[in-house]
């Protein structure tokens, strides 16, 4: 890569938008999950489960919005398994979340063969069967001025589900801040006993928070499946619900914060892609393409090294109270 | 009017058993699904297992190495601490051992080869596990996130000692060279225990070593100061610090033995099993081992026990694969998962109903006269 | 919602309960109990712990449903499922345990409760007109505006009514409101109660604080094993007599005897121009939490430190203990000199032979889910080397030994120290630490919780352990109990000591007087 190139620079940031977008989604979902108070582990088999159901579900009817739905309706399902689990019967809610992620990732293989019998895969979806893209207007020249890759790179030319992704960020910090509801959710998790004392029901709340963090976990594993990729691949997930935990702790349980971590993850995973079969400052050295798949998990270890531990971690987070 | 109630662990193991019967039953609604006659898929399980010695070796064979990650993550437990790092502790294990066995096979005596191996693989295994401990202890750094992500490295740093380090120049597969057969564990089927009944199967001594383990870490954790500082240290925060237990030093011991253990799942699946490196030679057993010590409700001497019954569904399993066409071994994932929930998080869930029976069979049992 | 004016009936009570009973697993908590409180009443509630004060509350706030019995208020019959049913019917429930939201302003917290009537976008200018009214009417010292963080647990406690009166409250049940209160909060809270009282609005105390109850409640109901066995008026009888009938027999508190001869001037503890400051980067923005203090504890000597919430005396009890540093001047412990500079941690101060009895005991000095042999364990290993073994089963009866000895109830070693009742706890609490034999036992309200004979059987312990010969320096806001217990008491104000008075010298007035005006009186 050559860094004096400002349409590389660019290229990069797009490609950062794109690979942030997923990890955005289930970080939002994660701090609506927290912020009530329910340690969300199991981010990664609810997008995984939502990824599936995506491409499954467009595989065999075609119709890229309802998919869009069932990959919603999949990972709600196991929020609410979670939620069950977790807020009616007080269950370890650290466990409940491996136990979700396990099973979705068993489940998605034992149906995906069942299904389409491609070794857990879903057939490969082409264009007509992907979430588009949107372009706000096409008048804007193709040409190297900065206005133009700015305009065509970051702006314009996104799929649906990114736009989606940055409009969420703003509506959840107006929730928090101004709606009575994201007032609750938010005593739900810092003090559930004022909220119980105050008449708000607390299971209630943080039964809506989980399933609302579901729906954004449908809509990050959707994006996988049929908006950025082009079909479901076996654990297609690889640790990103666990980039986005880490995001969400880095991002410190805030909208905005999340946003910012969630882009930084996508930089360094897209600078890493990079990287790959690069050779080291010229030195004939290769770096090892194994060395860059480790890249974004060393970063996530690096991230979380960096903090002397979350005091602004909901007060009641993971707590049976 | 107090009559002697029932010893309280009764209800545990009643509650644990029923919770297995409903993951078992869920799992058979999904092969059901698939089109599996589960009646035949549950005898090939049962006979694969315990059907004849060859099945049982195997069985035990793979309950070593869940005896070992089991421990693992239940003594981590116990001072309060989700290690669900077991896989990349195990990975690491392996390449220790392996590192070893092919540097040193031929020039050290077996005992002391053995000794070297052990030592390295624990070492190992609680290098890997120390750093997300210590991040945990003095930086608060969420450990499940930490030690999920070094199981990450753990295996992309294996692919890469296979392929460009220890694979033999000539070789197309990524494994290491077969290491030398003076560096191999005994097997159980050669020590001629039972005369010559015995199949042929991977056990080996490990196995001896796998049920020390259990015996000592229960001595650890009941018995000893260090024990009680983690069990201390697993409950409550405040509480230590004010007894004077150094809170931060506890957590890190706690994570490198229990990296230690993990590790030995390398002395039992490569100096014992394969006695060579192969890519996926753990295979989910860390994860399982959240299984085992869950249902063995983190307690070394009933892990033993819950180990056994994984390493028959991990045979049985295999069977059924082997028998049944379209059956990957995702279905016993699948049960893996089912027994996480409805032991782990779901524990509670019947607990009402059972206490109530357990109250009303007594009942009936005093009517009767019975004593 | 607006206060209802005294009633027509005030032969009518306000709250019935009427045979209430009770049961939970093998415990017969309450039967046929019956209390009757009038309306514009303070009533109070006494009794010894596990007698079913609390769950007589409970039942009245619909946190409970009794077995059998029955509810009236105003006269009318009533189901109470759940609290917010009695909430709406006006009863209203004070807990001990206060707890808010301090991210949130006292307006924000009082309205968290509200019926929702938008759920994106909602102002608060209805509540607000109402609460800044009733807040004029009652003089509230706090404003709407300030974050919770900022108030004081008086405070709080006060906004807690605050929300109650804003929800229209008839009868409010307060549970041990005066634990965690000063002498003057405590005459604040009385003010209020008075207040209350003139609006029509009945009050009912829970206290253990039976010289506090005296002083203002009209009517007293004595709970003994699920019964109410008696209503007294307080102007009929005198605080002894209400002891006497909370536990069954005269409760003769221990006094303390002459000085003992055992190395009777052996100094224990010295602390030298002590100073601690707040940790601050700015040296400019620093202030002194304790200046100068000297103080020398001598063996067989009880000193308290007294002063107002946050005067210094919790902070000069946790420096000395080990669990907070401080800036300069040195602590001499036993011969030890412990220099300036970071804690230097409670284990060391254990190997120097000091106790501590801290607060919370539940939070801090005991682990609930422990067994109580275990529990007890703790803190006890210094001297031990690492690898030891314990051996079980002489943990255990040890264990029972001291609960014996201390009236520990139920007499159950293995059960969870969690399940214990809080005045247990502490016994046990106490009962470890004094076991130990230290030098220097450090208390931090010793008697929090715990009911009248279980405080009898503490002072009988600690003036044995007097005798022995240990120094024993207590910080309590229960100024009768500094009386009984201390031979020299140091009163702080604003982190200096700067009055320290005799036995002979002391009474509850001027202690009130140095503690609030901070300076010589005379």
């Amino acid at each position: 890569m050559d860094l004096t190139d400002l349409s590389q620079w660019f290229g990069l940031i797009d490609a950062s938008i794109r690979l942030a977008t997923p990890l955005l989604f289930a970080a939002l979902a994660g701090l609506l999950s927290e912020r009530s108070g329910i340690i969300d582990i199991g981010l990664e088999g609810k997008m995984l489960v939502s990824a599936f159901a995506a491409a499954a579900w467009v595989a065999n009817t075609g119709s890229v919005w309802q998919g869009v739905g069932v990959a919603m309706l999949a990972a709600m399902s196991l929020s609410l398994l979670h939620a069950f689990a977790c807020i009616t019967h007080r269950g370890e809610q650290v466990i409940s979340g491996i136990a979700i992620n396990m099973l979705a990732l068993a489940g998605t293989a034992i149906l995906g063969q069942h299904l389409f019998k491609l070794g857990g895969m879903t057939p490969v979806l082409s264009d007509g069967y992907r979430l588009g893209n949107i372009e706000f207007v096409s008048w804007v020249p193709r040409d190297d001025s900065l206005w133009s890759m700015f305009y065509w790179q970051l702006l314009s030319g996104h799929n649906v589900l990114v736009y989606m992704a940055f409009i969420m960020v703003v509506i959840l910090s107006g929730f928090f801040k101004f709606s009575p509801l994201g007032k609750r959710v938010f005593a739900a998790g810092e003090s559930p006993l004022a909220l119980s004392r105050a008449g708000g029901s607390v299971n209630l709340t943080r039964y809506g928070a989980v399933l609302a963090g579901g729906a954004l976990c449908g809509l990050a594993g959707a994006y996988l499946s049929i908006g950025h990729g082009a079909g479901f691949i076996n654990n297609m997930t690889v640790g990103k619900g666990f980039i986005a935990l880490a995001a969400l702790i880095f991002g410190q349980w805030r909208p905005v914060g999340v946003l910012l971590a969630c882009l930084l993850f996508g930089f360094l995973e897209a600078l890493s892609i990079r990287l790959q079969g690069l050779e080291f400052f010229n030195s004939g050295y290769v770096i090892p393409v194994q060395l860059i798949e480790m890249l974004p998990y060393i970063l996530t270890v690096l991230v979380l090294a960096g903090f002397v531990s979350n005091p602004a971690a909901p007060n009641a987070l993971g707590r049976q109270e | 009017m107090m009559n002697k109630s029932l010893p309280s662990w009764v209800n545990s193991l009643v509650l644990i058993v029923v919770n297995i019967i409903l993951a078992l039953i869920a799992g058979a609604v999904v092969l059901m699904a698939t089109n599996v006659d589960v009646i035949y898929a549950a005898k090939i399980v049962l006979f694969g297992a315990f059907g004849n010695s060859e099945g049982i070796g195997y069985t035990l064979f793979y309950a070593t190495n869940f005896m070992f990650t089991g421990l693992s993550v239940a003594l981590a437990w116990h001072a309060g601490l989700f290690n669900i790092g077991a896989e990349g502790q195990a990975t690491l294990g392996g390449i220790g051992v392996a590192v070893v066995c092919s540097s040193f096979e031929n020039s050290l005596p077996f005992g002391l080869l053995v000794v070297l191996t052990t030592v390295t693989s624990a070492l190992m295994g609680a290098l890997w596990a120390f750093i997300p401990g210590w991040l945990n202890a003095y930086r608060g750094s969420h450990i499940v996130i930490t030690t999920i992500m070094f199981n990450f490295i753990a295996s992309s740093l294996l692919v890469y000692l296979v392929v460009n380090v220890l694979k033999g120049p000539e070789q197309m597969a990524s494994v290491s060279p077969i290491f030398a057969q003076s560096s191999w564990l005994p097997y159980i089927h050669q020590l001629n225990l039972f005369g010559d009944s015995l199949a042929a199967t991977p056990l080996n001594i490990s196995f001896f070593w796998a049920i020390l383990c259990c015996l000592l870490v229960h001595f650890y954790l009941h018995h000893s100061r260090f024990g009680y500082e983690a069990r201390a240290v697993g409950f409550s925060a405040k509480s230590t610090d004010f007894a004077g237990i150094n809170k931060g030093r506890v957590i890190v011991i706690t994570m490198m033995l229990s990296g230690a253990l993990a590790s030995f799942v390398g002395l039992n699946e490569i100096q014992g099993g394969s006695h060579q490196l192969k890519l996926e030679f753990v295979a989910g057993y860390g994860f399982t081992g959240i299984a085992v010590a869950i249902i063995g409700r983190n307690q070394p001497l009933a892990i033993i026990v819950s180990s056994i019954l994984f390493g028959a569904l991990y045979q049985g399993g295999s069977e059924l694969a082997f028998n049944i066409d379209h059956i990957g071994n995702d279905i016993v994932l699948l049960i893996q998962g089912l027994v996480i929930l409805f032991c782990g998080a779901l524990e509670w869930m019947l607990k009402p109903n059972i206490d109530n029976w357990l109250k009303g069979a007594k009942r009936k049992r005093e009517q009767h006269g019975f004593d | 919602m607006t206060i209802v004016s005294p009633s027509v009936s005030a032969l009518v009570p306000a709250l019935e309960l009427l045979n209430i009973s009770k049961q939970f697993s093998n415990n017969q908590a309450l039967s046929q109990a019956s209390l009757r409180v009038a309306a514009g009443s303070i009533h109070g509630v006494v009794g010894e712990n596990g007698a079913g004060k609390s769950t007589l509350m409970q039942i009245a706030y619909g946190l409970e449903q009794p077995d059998s019995g029955m509810i009236k208020l105003d006269g009318a019959t009533l189901i109470l499922d759940c609290p917010q049913t009695a909430i709406t019917h006006g009863v209203g429930m004070l807990h001990q345990k206060v707890s808010w939201l301090d991210q949130l302003s006292v307006l924000e917290n009082i309205v968290l409760g509200d019926k929702i009537q938008s759920y994106l976008y909602q102002t608060n200018n209805e509540a607000e007109k109402e609460l800044r009214q009733l807040r004029r009417e009652f003089g509230f010292d706090f404003s709407l505006d300030q974050l919770m963080a900022n108030l004081s647990y008086s405070q709080r406690q006060q906004v807690d009514i605050l929300r109650a009166l804003y929800r229209g409250v008839r009868i409010l049940i307060l549970d041990e409101p005066m634990a965690l209160l000063s002498a003057s909060q405590s005459q604040h809270l009385f003010d209020l109660f008075l207040l209350l009282k003139a609006q029509g609005i009945s009050v009912v105390v829970v206290s253990h604080k039976l010289v506090a109850l005296h002083h203002i409640c009209d009517v007293i109901s004595v709970i003994k094993q699920g019964q109410v066995i008696n209503n007294v008026e307080p102007k009929d009888v005198s605080v002894a007599q209400i002891t006497k009938l909370v536990v069954g027999h005269e409760i003769v508190m221990p006094q303390a005897e002459n000085k003992p001869n055992v190395g009777a001037d052996k100094p224990i503890l010295v602390v030298k121009k002590l100073n601690c400051l707040t940790p601050s980067k700015n040296k400019a923005a620093q202030t002194y939490l304790l200046k100068d203090i000297n103080l020398t504890l001598y063996s067989g000597q009880i000193v308290a430190v007294v002063g107002l919430p946050g005067a210094g005396q919790h902070l000069l009890l946790d420096v000395i203990a080990g669990l907070s540093g401080f800036d300069r001047g040195d602590i001499t412990i036993s011969k030890r000199l412990l220099p300036a500079g970071a804690a230097y941690g409670i284990a060391q101060a254990r190997k120097l032979g000091i106790g501590y009895v801290p607060d919370p005991v539940l939070a801090l000095g005991l682990i609930s889910e422990f067994s109580m042999v275990e529990s007890a364990m703790l803190g006890c290993w210094a001297p031990k080397p690492f690898f030891s073994r314990f051996k079980r089963r002489r943990n255990l009866e040890h264990c029972t030994v001291l609960m014996k000895k201390w009236d520990v109830r139920p007499l159950n070693a293995k059960m969870k120290s969690g399940y214990f009742s809080a005045g247990n706890q502490q016994k046990m609490v106490l009962a470890r630490e004094i076991n130990q034999l230290p030098q220097l036992l450090l208390l931090n309200q010793p008697t929090q919780g715990v009911d009248v004979a279980g405080i009898a059987l503490i002072y009988q312990q600690l003036f044995e352990l007097r005798q022995r010969g240990s120094a024993i320096l207590l910080v309590s806001d229960d100024l009768d109990e500094v009386i009984s217990l201390a031979d020299h008491v140091v009163i702080i104000h604003q982190g200096r000591l700067i009055q320290r008075l005799n036995k002979s010298q002391l009474t509850k007035q001027r202690l009130h007087l140095l503690m609030t005006l901070g300076a010589n009186d005379e």
